[in-house]
């Protein structure tokens, strides 16, 4: 569980913004590096891929972002999506620029249990930041320990996918089978075309001995779970991170909860056995 | 009306609605569990056994027809509702044609302030000019005269300005000057005075926004206190920040409101809003001669103009009888 | 427990000693009741107190809270915690139970809320049993009881000329001791004289255990026929005790300003509106089933209590008179 670098949980610490850059053409999508302004926190501030931070503009709000850099990275790395007047406020950030950060907050994904089996992640649109900070992770820090690893990352275009450099260097990887699509035909585009579901349907993987992770929009979810469901994964082997509209961050606020469970605390990963039995209120 | 006669016409009007008309749902009142009416979608002719209408039916009923978009809907319609439908009509929120009237003539609605420690008794009904609670057990007899929302009793148009089927009977007659009397006190008043009067009742508004979901003139999907971008007034229930809310509200409904009373029926502090919006209604009618819903078809004060509008600011247009109240 | 019996003057006199302390009771201004500061000496003899119109939730979890002032877009200040020190009496049992239900929510499941913390330390709650029951509470309906000490730190029962006070808090009990003229330690109420405690007949309402309401009753069209009535306003969350959902928002006062917290509502539309447009809980009928379910199911799940102290606030200010009674009762007798 996460112990709050303050006493007092809902007062943020400061950072500085070290670097920014645009990831999608119609550069909505804007990421940033930040750093702890004050010493030793960054090592204090130990998180798990799947956990999520809570990002401040005093003055303008909080939003949540997953956290997109692997537990090994100096910076902390957040991907921002343009939508509401936090968001907005965020795209203006430029390097020096200070912020303030409450975190990690949330559970992780559950690498101990993947152990010894095969991978496939599956994705889509700007969902893909937790994913990325468990994929980098795993690809630097424990790939030896499982077995095959397929990957399956998804955008309406070739502009809006996230990390492209990552991308390219994952594509000559052995120890990952890279599948990227798009939506639809695009001009220089050689990866595949089709919906995220569509494509998880056609990958061959071991579905014996396999755990899906899954983090996207709610209705790539909806559709990609009965095809992994049909091909043979047992539902206590599907892993997914739910989002909500969030206030405190920390289970106290009331409103991200599902049934009994708070996304914010008992999520934002959740096995899809347990969200069976909750309503779907998601 | 008596207790049973106007309940078997308006179930049998209901059924013809449904069965003839073609409704998909009717909006009325069945009584709740303290006797008091509470408003019920009925989606079925048989469902129609516990509808019913009576004094305590202070819910304005046009304000749940967002829920029911696109149905063909039938509505029980006192004078206020109906003008309340005839201004959705207007301002193009709903279709005449998908709407069935079932109009009531209104002898008014009980004021659940005004019962006081009274107003948690059961309620048994109203017959005539009279209505009857339980009370400790006792039963009490009471003129409903005593009782009736300010907005009642200064009701111009109790019986309703559309309606496809009328429920027979007799609306109030004789209307007051109770709403004029509040706004008449509050000018009575200086300025400094009045200023303390109005922070008085902000100071009691807890910006639950009860007045806003029971009034069926604040229909906007996203309401001018979600916005923030311009943000408008602080989520905190402060004096200025709650003046901001029912200041702003009275000037949005302007010209629209029918003075029907169901938002200060819906305020659980008894915060006074029906100066405001009262006053509101004056100033329009003093300055462009107009009361809301009362013609479909009809141009909405604030929502057009005449070149014989007044105008301040060219000094043309405005006589002395159209001087607004100082 | 320590169970005390004190003449009046004598209790008030006990009271006395708390002089670093703010007392605050029940006052009455025009037609409605709120927590006032007082002082001991206008406190009435008879301790006979009105039912708070909006309950304890106004001390401990007030409409507007201050977590921290910042200078805008650089780093936050420290939050200044409210430690004064109040002691609150005249409330209700009902109250004291909804102040357990809040404490379930704040004080446990990893992390403390300080500053509801620093209020609930500070304070010192005495109750005082009902003397009679209102027109709308419910208390006993739901198994619990005009009479019970809920948690608090102490409950006031009137004998007449005397006073019985049942302490659960220690420092309290030893302060009173001085001034009293009997004590016993004991393990519960039914140990104790209460005075005349109301009671009347009522039907035990049979609130099923959390696990039964999913996925029996979810999909139920109940929800449907309350989502005809409900108008979706906050009013039955704003007076409710036990309601404690709250919104974060930023004031900016200049070049200053104040990150706050404030009452929402699941009832409101933008509760779980998200940036995208999505809306898990799109109309009143989810709305309504979430509030329900969240009081009779998910608080007594992870607390072992119930969310609701039957105190009858919601069913008195609904304007569309929706009874949480009925709901209950009709949950509970539902066999699918």
């Amino acid at each position: 569980m996460w112990q709050p670098l303050q006493d007092n949980p809902y007062l943020p610490i400061p950072m500085r913004v070290e670097e920014v850059k645009f990831e999608s053409e119609d550069r909505s999508l804007k990421s940033l590096w930040l750093s702890f302004l004050t010493e030793g926190k960054r090592e204090e501030f130990r998180f798990r891929p799947g956990q999520f931070i809570e990002l401040s503009i005093p003055g303008k709000g909080e939003s949540p972002f997953g956290i997109a850099s692997s537990p090994e990275e100096k910076l902390i790395q957040i991907t921002v999506n343009k939508a509401g007047s936090v968001t907005k406020a965020i795209h203006e950030l430029d390097k020096g620029d200070i912020v303030g950060l409450r975190g990690p907050l949330g559970n992780w994904y559950p690498e101990e249990e993947f152990v010894g089996a095969n991978l496939f992640i599956i994705s889509g649109g700007f969902a893909f930041t937790t994913l990325a900070s468990f994929t980098k992770h795993l690809l630097r820090e424990w790939s030896d320990r499982v077995k095959n690893i397929d990957l399956v990352y998804g955008a309406r275009t070739p502009g809006m996918l996230l990390y492209k450099d990552l991308l390219e260097e994952w594509k000559n990887n052995p120890r990952l089978n890279l599948y990227l699509t798009v939506d639809r035909e695009f001009p220089g585009w050689t990866g595949l075309v089709g919906f995220v579901p569509d494509i998880v349907a056609k990958v061959k993987v071991d579905f014996e001995n396999t755990y899906a992770l899954i983090c996207g929009p709610p209705i790539m979810i909806r559709l990609t779970i009965p095809k992994l469901l049909e091909q043979g994964i047992p539902k206590n082997k599907i892993y997914t991170s739910l989002e909500r509209r969030m206030k405190c961050g920390i289970g106290k606020c009331g409103r991200c909860n599902i049934g009994p469970k708070y996304v914010c605390k008992d999520g934002p990963v959740f096995n899809f056995a347990e969200l069976e039995n909750l309503p779907s209120e998601y | 009306m008596s207790l049973g006669e106007i309940t078997e016409e308006l179930i049998a009007k209901g059924r013809e609605a449904f069965l003839n008309e073609g409704i998909e749902v009717l909006l009325g009142f069945e009584k709740s569990s303290s006797g008091f009416l509470k408003p019920k979608a009925f989606f079925s002719p048989d469902s129609l056994k516990t509808l019913c209408w009576d004094a305590s039916a202070s819910t304005n009923l046009a304000a749940l027809l967002p829920k029911y978009r696109g149905k063909k809907i039938g509505i029980l319609a006192p004078g206020c509702v109906s003008r309340s439908l005839v201004i959705l009509i207007n301002e193009g929120q709903i279709v005449r044609e998908k709407l069935k009237v079932i109009g009531i003539p209104c002898p008014g609605v009980i004021d659940r302030r005004k019962l006081g420690p009274l107003k948690n008794s059961h309620f048994l009904g109203s017959k005539g000019e009279k209505f009857l609670l339980e009370s400790d057990n006792q039963i009490l007899e009471l003129p409903l005269e005593e009782y009736l929302c300010d907005c009642c009793l200064s009701c111009r148009y109790p019986s309703p300005v559309i309606y496809d089927y009328m429920i027979q009977g007799k609306s109030r007659e004789g209307a007051t000057d109770a709403l004029e009397g509040r706004v008449k006190k509050i000018n009575s008043l200086s300025e400094i005075e009045r200023l303390r009067y109005f922070q008085d009742q902000a100071e009691k508004c807890i910006r639950c926004y009860a007045c806003r979901q029971a009034c069926p003139m604040c229909y906007c999907e996203s309401c001018f206190v979600e916005s923030s971008e311009p943000r408008w007034l602080t989520a905190a229930p402060t004096i200025p920040d709650n003046l901001i809310w029912l200041l702003t509200r009275t000037y949005h409904l302007a010209g629209r409101c029918v003075e029907c009373g169901a938002c200060e029926q819906a305020c659980p502090e008894g915060v006074d809003l029906m100066s405001l919006l009262a006053w509101a209604k004056q100033t329009v009618f003093q300055l462009f001669n107009y009361t809301p819903g009362l013609e479909i078809g009809e141009k909405p004060a604030l929502g057009s103009f005449s070149y014989d509008d007044p105008d301040f600011f060219w000094g043309g247009g405005l006589t002395e009888e159209k001087k607004c109240c100082t | 427990m320590l169970y005390l019996k004190l003449t009046r003057k004598n209790f008030l006199a006990a009271l006395g000693s708390f002089s670093d302390y703010q007392v605050y009771a029940p006052k009455r201004t025009e037609d409605k009741v709120h927590l006032k500061e007082i002082t001991i000496l206008e406190l009435p003899e008879n301790l006979q107190f009105e039912r708070c119109t909006h309950s304890a939730k106004e001390l401990f979890l007030p409409p507007e809270e201050t977590l921290f002032y910042f200078k805008r877009f650089s780093s936050a200040q420290k939050p200044l915690l409210d430690e004064t020190k109040r002691l609150i009496i005249g409330l209700r049992p009902c109250d004291a139970r909804a102040l357990q239900v809040l404490d379930s929510n704040f004080l446990q499941g990893g992390f403390d809320d300080p500053y509801y913390r620093s209020r609930r330390e500070n304070s010192l709650v005495l109750t005082i049993a009902c003397r009679e029951f209102e027109k709308t509470c419910f208390c006993d309906a739901l198994g619990l009881g005009p009479d019970l000490l809920n948690g608090a730190d102490a409950i006031i029962y009137d004998l007449g000329d005397q006073v019985g006070v049942l302490a659960g808090n220690t420092v309290l009990a030893q302060r009173l001791q001085a001034f009293a003229l009997e004590t016993k330690e004991v393990e519960n109420e039914t140990q104790v004289d209460r005075g005349a405690v109301p009671s009347r007949e009522v039907e035990l309402l049979p609130v099923k255990s959390p696990e039964e309401y999913f996925p029996l009753i979810f999909q139920d069209k109940l929800w449907e026929e309350i989502e005809s009535a409900c108008l979706g306003c906050g009013a039955c969350s704003y007076l409710c005790p036990t309601c404690y959902c709250f919104d974060i928002t930023d004031v900016n006062l200049g070049p200053v300003g104040k990150r706050i917290r404030t009452y929402d509502s699941c009832m409101f539309n933008m509760y779980t509106l998200e940036a995208s447009g999505h809306n898990p809980r799109p109309t009143l009928k989810e709305r309504w089933r979430q509030r329900f379910m969240h009081k009779f199911s998910y608080i007594p799940y992870l607390h072992g209590l119930l969310g609701c102290t039957g105190c009858g606030r919601c069913l008195e200010a609904c304007p569309s008179r929706i009874d949480i009674r009925e709901v209950v009762k009709y949950v509970a007798t539902f066999t699918g």
